[in-house]
């Protein structure tokens, strides 16, 4: 058994470093007169003596498996994402394009509005395809599409799972 | 023969990816999650699900990590909050253990304690029965305070709260420990015989 805690340590515990705490704790974890002299001053400093106390080593090892485990996992459900979102934005552009094309084929083809259909072809918007880029947040696109009168929102999104 | 990395070197390879080092971080401060994170439940086996959340929230928010603060902080931070919501959850589940049980004896080992040693288990008991009475901040507050040895200064940055309200929580968790100990665990404070001034002592 090494030499007793002095006194200023008892007097002083509150305000001592934490690796000179940790030292007079693991003493005090073996020696029973400085721990009964530490308990003394306030008997809710016995449970100061619960940070000497080791985890169970076995526990500790699972737990480092169980870590590694979900760590892989995270790591390959990453990297499949990150294809599948390359394949995501692929496939969204090419579909965007080839509906621009479309409606820009539709436009040529369909005859220029009368000029006498009056207020009500004035209020059906314009008479030609618009597409148009909302948002873009992460991976998640959003293309609104005028089609005459008709308003087509597309929403893609990887994550959405339907 | 080199020196091994701090603890801000390896914080800066796991950052990068570095898996080993995320590793070597794991094991440096393992020890002391599970510690915090099982006094503050109460419950191994719930430590251990923090420690592993904990872990995995660190691996994957280390590039968001400030590294003007001190990593440990930042560490104590997450297990603290993800402990506190451990605690909540098995409270609203049906409440902390209020009476010793197997797993308390677990925390402390199994192992008989060796002559002058400090009773683990006695005292693992008592600890787990007085703070399930203690609020869960209060818990935390004492837990940093008193068994892992943080200052109030620090424990205000853990907690994000004022040194003052620190100091008003650690208060009161010790008048209520006392009294417990007090009430419930008497023989956890020397007796007459073993408190006479001087009596082995230094």
């Amino acid at each position: 058994m090494s030499e007793h805690l002095s006194a200023a340590t008892f007097e002083r515990f509150d305000e001592l470093d934490r690796t000179a705490r940790a030292s007079a704790v693991e003493h005090a974890s073996r020696c029973v007169a400085c721990r009964d002299r530490l308990v003394a001053t306030d008997p809710t400093r016995a449970f100061a003596l619960l940070a000497a106390i080791p985890i169970p080593p076995e526990r500790l090892d699972r737990l480092d498996a169980d870590l590694g485990r979900e760590i892989d996992r995270l790591s390959q459900r990453r990297v499949g994402i990150s294809g599948r979102a390359v394949a995501f934005i692929a496939a969204s552009v090419a579909l965007a394009a080839v509906v621009a094309g479309l409606v820009g084929e539709r436009d040529r083809a369909a005859p220029a509005p009368r000029a006498d259909r009056g207020s009500e072809a004035a209020d059906a918007g314009p008479a030609y395809g618009r597409v148009e880029l909302l948002s873009l947040s992460g991976d998640a696109q959003v293309l609104d599409l005028h089609v005459g009168g008709t308003q087509v929102v597309m929403i893609f999104d990887k994550d959405l799972d339907l | 023969m080199p020196q091994p990395p701090d603890d801000a070197e390896l914080v800066r390879a796991a950052a990068a990816g570095d898996r080993r080092a995320f590793d070597e971080l794991v094991r440096r401060k393992r020890e002391r999650v599970v510690r915090t994170a099982c006094q503050i439940t109460g419950h191994l086996d719930d430590a251990l699900d923090v420690a592993q959340g904990v872990f995995l929230k660190v691996w994957q928010r280390l590039d968001r990590y400030d590294s003007s603060h001190a990593f440990d902080t930042w560490l104590y931070r997450i297990t603290v909050n993800a402990a506190i919501d451990s605690l909540r959850t098995r409270g609203a589940r049906g409440g902390v253990a209020l009476v010793p049980s197997p797993e308390v004896d677990e925390i402390a080992g199994a192992a008989p304690t060796p002559e002058g040693e400090i009773d683990r288990q006695a005292l693992q008991r008592a600890f787990a029965h007085l703070a399930a009475g203690l609020a869960p901040r209060q818990r935390a507050v004492f837990v940093l305070r008193e068994i892992e040895g943080l200052d109030p200064e620090e424990i205000a940055v853990v907690l994000g709260i004022a040194p003052s309200t620190v100091r008003n929580h650690l208060l009161q968790a010790r008048r209520i420990l006392r009294e417990g100990i007090e009430r419930h665990y008497p023989g956890l404070v020397p007796g007459p015989s073993r408190r006479a001034p001087g009596e082995g002592r230094e």
